[in-house]
């Protein structure tokens, strides 16, 4: 922008109006590209911004835009884009300026000489010294005669530096034969020659391009005087004194100046040039006008002619109209049409034909007396233009149906374009006009999103993306805060500076309200999902998935470590290609749930699975339909609790209960027994109850010790001292001797009952019924590692056979050998009771160590 | 009198005191008892050989069940009583159980049932 700082600012704000209208309806001149749309204005946009101030000077040519841009896209032919070196350019365009008479122009280019204006594209001009300048003035505008020729046979006899290295006098010779040239003067043809032996011919075509373009510039302002200066050109002129009194010095253009001119510095800008003698009723036309309209340059003329037989019928009117009005001598004189003609050829062409009225001052009465003017082939432009208004209009519908509005910022001028609808997005009143960038913040941006908007846009426009993104908030006077979202296209120049930002607007607070919502929704389902999955995971039940089809969809890890199965292998396969065992017991479940959508607790399942093959295992499962929003049952979810082993507890549980419940039962048979045993009619009750006391206690302390060894074994001297040995005081003279001996649980208890009656008679009628008496009771392996036992009694009351056998001889002698088939050998000798038992035990194997 | 009067009575008990009190109760009621067997070879050895009018069959001899023995007995038409201190027993033959402990007027019923075909 700041190239652009000593631009008059204000411009001419109705015409950019104007323009942006134009735009609007893609009627402001050729089109780069149909599929561009959006670069209608191209051409008046480059010449704006490669002319400077110097667009001002097109609009000063012309009050329509149309006419406007076809100077424009000729400024920028034959100016802009120009390669001629750039000081070397503005000294010739004032030289130039000055041989047609065209002082506002040479004043211009003036002003860009010495730094005020801008140059010719992005081209910097170093500014130059007054005194150069004065110089360049000083030269005769048109030098003619011997001075003449002597600076075109230096031309042609001397090679030249290059053009961006001439000395002053070199140059002067350059300007000399390109003012012949423009000027068409006699020694015109000469002149071009001359040029055309000292330069490249590239170059003389660069400088008749010029040339031609001057004299453009000549025809549309012909007859301004210097008091229709723009402001700043004014100014530039009264800041430069010497220089203004240089220009006014410089003789007028000639009005009368050939047609021949005009065609020759009409060559490069590709238009034909026309002079319209008015009393006369004479058009004259350059060659190239023929061509436009398909003639011979013999052809006769007049302005009925022309009218009549070229113009298109369904322009004619509008044309005479326009000439007329033109030619009137109340009006300004200025022509310019766009219209349609038929060529000589039959085929049609669109023409756009601009032009100027010269009248003269005669006895008080103004009479018109010439037109000057272009034409110009624009058919390819008009079908464009059709086919960018097609564009245009199809982009409407496309807008309108996106909701969207377009726009256009050109940072340079700041100038801002928008389409209508975004009056209505910003909620801004149509008639206030599009504000400019800092209205626009201020007015339109909420103030939180402003400091961002500008950085963002900063961004952009550094930065190298060809596009960029906005987001910004606003709060519109009749919605409320809306979010606003542009999108859009940046266009650089080659060295990446942004021309042109063009894009789109769109109301993005529904989207953005219902991504705000769905972003939270899914941040929700996300942790919910997370607590699930970890559920799902850490769980320690079978968890799984099914489809309708009895697939697997989703399974945990402990219910693929149930199945035996790796989790991944599951997805997708059939729960009975997998499982085939349990399909028997577990798909009727399944359709049942399938089929009547309720879920099935607590069923009990049966079978084997890979995991543990050939083992009968049962697990308690739940099976839930899962049902999709639509009502539809789309699978089945299964929960499964491994019961096995807990199965297995309850039955052992089961078998220790009735275990003991036998044991308790078959112990109170036993107690029944020695109770009957012992209470048999004729005893002595006294004598009985202490016996069965005896017996009962025996019993006892073998089922202590057997509960105490988990009715395992009990340990042979264990079972001595607690049966024996601690039963009463006399026990502790009996001395057990033998080598460990564990026995099982009912020979324990039968041994204990035997014991306990040869210990009960030792104490009544034995060893043990007198104080030195003693028992040896030794155990031992025998020949064929059975354990036998000897009881024997020393020092008691000699012995003998009892009379008659009781209940705790028959116990004695009976029990173990019945039970076991154990020997029993009882001998009553003079010294004591002896008792020898031959138990059926064999002596363990060695435990391997 | 008692209907088991010279009935020859087979008496399966790995107990002795028990088998030693139901011996008393069988020859108190008039019976013949054949055994008793301590065991369960003994058990099959005397129902497939004695002659028999009846069996009361402890179901556990000595650790081993005497399901054996009641199926010699059954194909031999021999009725017998199941004596237990189980709660369930395996009962094919739905013989007459008696729970141990059992005293002489249960043993008596429980055989004449069974040697009256039920």
């Amino acid at each position: 922008m700041a190239r652009y700082a000593n631009r008059p600012v204000g411009g001419r704000p109705e015409r950019v109006g104007e323009l942006a209208e134009g735009i609007e309806h893609g009627v402001t001149g050729p089109v780069a590209s149909p599929n561009e749309t959006f670069r209608a204005a191209a051409p008046v946009a480059d010449a704006e911004r490669g002319l400077g101030a110097g667009a001002d000077l097109l609009w000063f040519c012309h009050a329509s835009p149309e006419a406007a841009a076809a100077l424009g896209a000729h400024a920028r032919a034959a100016y802009l884009d120009n390669p001629l070196p750039a000081v070397f350019k503005e000294r010739l365009v004032v030289h130039l300026a000055r041989a047609c008479g065209v002082r506002p122009l040479a004043a211009r280019h003036l002003g860009v000489l010495v730094g005020r204006f801008a140059g010719a594209g992005e081209r910097e001009t170093p500014p130059q010294a007054a005194t150069d300048l004065c110089e360049l003035l000083r030269r005769p505008a048109r030098p003619a005669g011997r001075a003449l020729e002597a600076a075109l046979e230096r031309l042609e006899t001397r090679p030249l530096a290059p053009l961006d290295a001439l000395d002053a006098a070199r140059e002067a010779d350059v300007f000399a034969a390109a003012g012949e040239l423009v000027g068409g003067g006699a020694l015109a043809p000469r002149a071009r020659r001359a040029l055309t032996k000292a330069l490249a011919a590239a170059a003389v075509e660069r400088i008749g391009l010029l040339a031609g373009y001057v004299r453009a510039i000549e025809a549309h302002l012909a007859g301004r005087d210097d008091a229709a200066l723009e402001r700043d050109v004014q100014a530039l002129l009264a800041d430069h004194v010497e220089l203004a009194e240089l220009l006014r010095a410089a003789p007028p253009a000639d009005p009368t100046a050939d047609a021949q001119m005009l065609r020759l510095a009409l060559d490069g800008a590709a238009q034909g040039a026309w002079d319209y003698d008015v009393p006369a009723d004479r058009p004259r036309w350059d060659e190239r006008t023929f061509a436009l309209f398909g003639l011979e340059p013999s052809a006769p003329l007049s302005y009925a002619h022309v009218l009549d037989d070229y113009v298109h019928p369904a322009d004619r009117e509008r044309v005479d109209r326009a000439a007329r009005a033109a030619l009137d001598p109340a009006g300004d004189g200025r022509y310019a049409v766009e219209h349609r003609i038929r060529r000589a050829d039959g085929a049609e062409r669109w023409l756009a034909v601009s032009g100027r009225t010269l009248f003269e001052e005669r006895d008080g009465e103004r009479r018109p007396v010439r037109m000057l003017g272009v034409a110009r082939d624009v058919t390819a432009d008009v079908e464009a233009r059709g086919r960018a208004e097609a564009n245009v209009e199809r982009l409407r519908h496309a807008l309108e149906a996106a909701a969207a509005s377009a726009w256009e910022w050109t940072p340079d001028t700041g100038r801002i374009w928008w389409s209508a609808e975004n009056f209505e997005l910003f909620g801004l009143d149509p008639e206030a006009g599009v504000p400019d960038v800092a209205a626009w913040l201020e007015r339109c941006v909420h103030p939180d999103d402003r400091a961002g908007v500008e950085a963002d846009v900063r961004a952009a426009l550094d930065g190298g993306d060809d596009t960029f993104a906005l987001d910004y908030r606003i709060d519109h006077p009749d919605h409320g805060r809306r979010w606003i979202t542009a999108r859009g296209q940046i266009r650089r120049d080659a060295e990446g500076r942004p021309q042109h930002l063009r894009g789109l607007n769109f109301d993005t607070t529904a989207s953005r309200r219902a991504e705000e919502a769905l972003g939270a929704s899914r941040a929700e389902l996300d942790r919910q999902l997370a607590e699930l999955q970890a559920l799902y995971a850490q769980a320690p039940l079978g968890l799984g998935m099914l489809d309708r089809d009895l697939r697997f969809r989703r399974i945990n890890a402990a219910l693929a470590e149930i199945n035996g199965i790796p989790a991944a292998d599951h997805i997708g396969r059939g729960a009975w290609e997998l499982l085939p065992d349990l399909q028997t017991s577990a798909e009727p479940v399944f359709r049942k749930v399938l089929e009547t959508g309720e879920a099935e607790h607590d069923v009990a399942v049966r079978g084997t699975t890979p995991a543990q093959p050939g083992v009968e295992r049962e697990w308690r499962e739940h099976f839930y339909p899962i049902v999709a929003t639509s009502g539809a049952v789309i699978g089945i979810g299964i929960i499964c609790a491994e019961v096995t082993a807990a199965r297995q507890a309850e039955r052992q549980r089961e078998l220790l209960i009735d275990e003991l419940n036998h044991r308790v039962k078959n112990t109170l048979a036993v107690v029944q027994a020695l109770a009957q045993q012992t209470f048999k009619s004729g005893a002595d009750p006294e004598a009985a109850r202490r016996a069965f006391d005896q017996r009962l206690q025996a019993l006892a302390g073998a089922h202590e010790l057997l509960t105490r060894a988990n009715w395992e074994a009990a340990s042979l001297a264990e079972l001595v001292a607690a049966v024996v040995q601690g039963a009463s005081p006399e026990g502790a003279r009996l001395h057990a001797q033998g080598p460990p001996v564990t026995i099982a649980p009912k020979m324990a208890v039968t041994l204990a009952m035997t014991l306990n009656e040869l210990y009960t008679n030792a104490v009544k009628y034995g060893a043990l019924a007198v104080d030195d008496g003693r028992i040896d009771l030794a155990w031992s392996y025998d020949a064929a590692d059975r354990v036998t036992l000897s009881w024997r009694e020393h020092g008691g009351p000699p012995v003998a056979p009892p009379a008659r056998k009781g209940f705790g001889l028959t116990m004695i002698e009976q029990a173990l050998a019945r039970e076991f088939g154990a020997e029993v050998a009882l001998d009553f000798t003079h010294a004591g009771l002896v008792c020898r038992l031959r138990l059926p035990l064999d002596r363990p194997a060695p435990a391997p160590s | 009198m008692s209907g088991l009067a010279d009935k020859r009575i087979l008496l399966a008990e790995d107990e002795f005191l028990i088998a030693l009190t139901a011996e008393d109760a069988l020859v108190a009621l008039g019976a013949v008892v054949i055994g008793p067997a301590y065991s369960l070879a003994t058990g099959l050895t005397l129902a497939a050989a004695a002659a028999l009018d009846g069996a009361v069959l402890d179901v556990n001899l000595n650790g081993e069940d005497s399901r054996p023995v009641a199926e010699l007995l059954a194909r031999r038409c021999v009725p017998f009583v199941l004596a237990t201190g189980y709660d369930r027993v395996d009962n094919p033959y739905a013989a007459p159980v008696v729970a141990k402990p059992y005293d002489e007027g249960r043993i008596d019923a429980a055989l004449r049932r069974a040697l009256a075909g039920g």
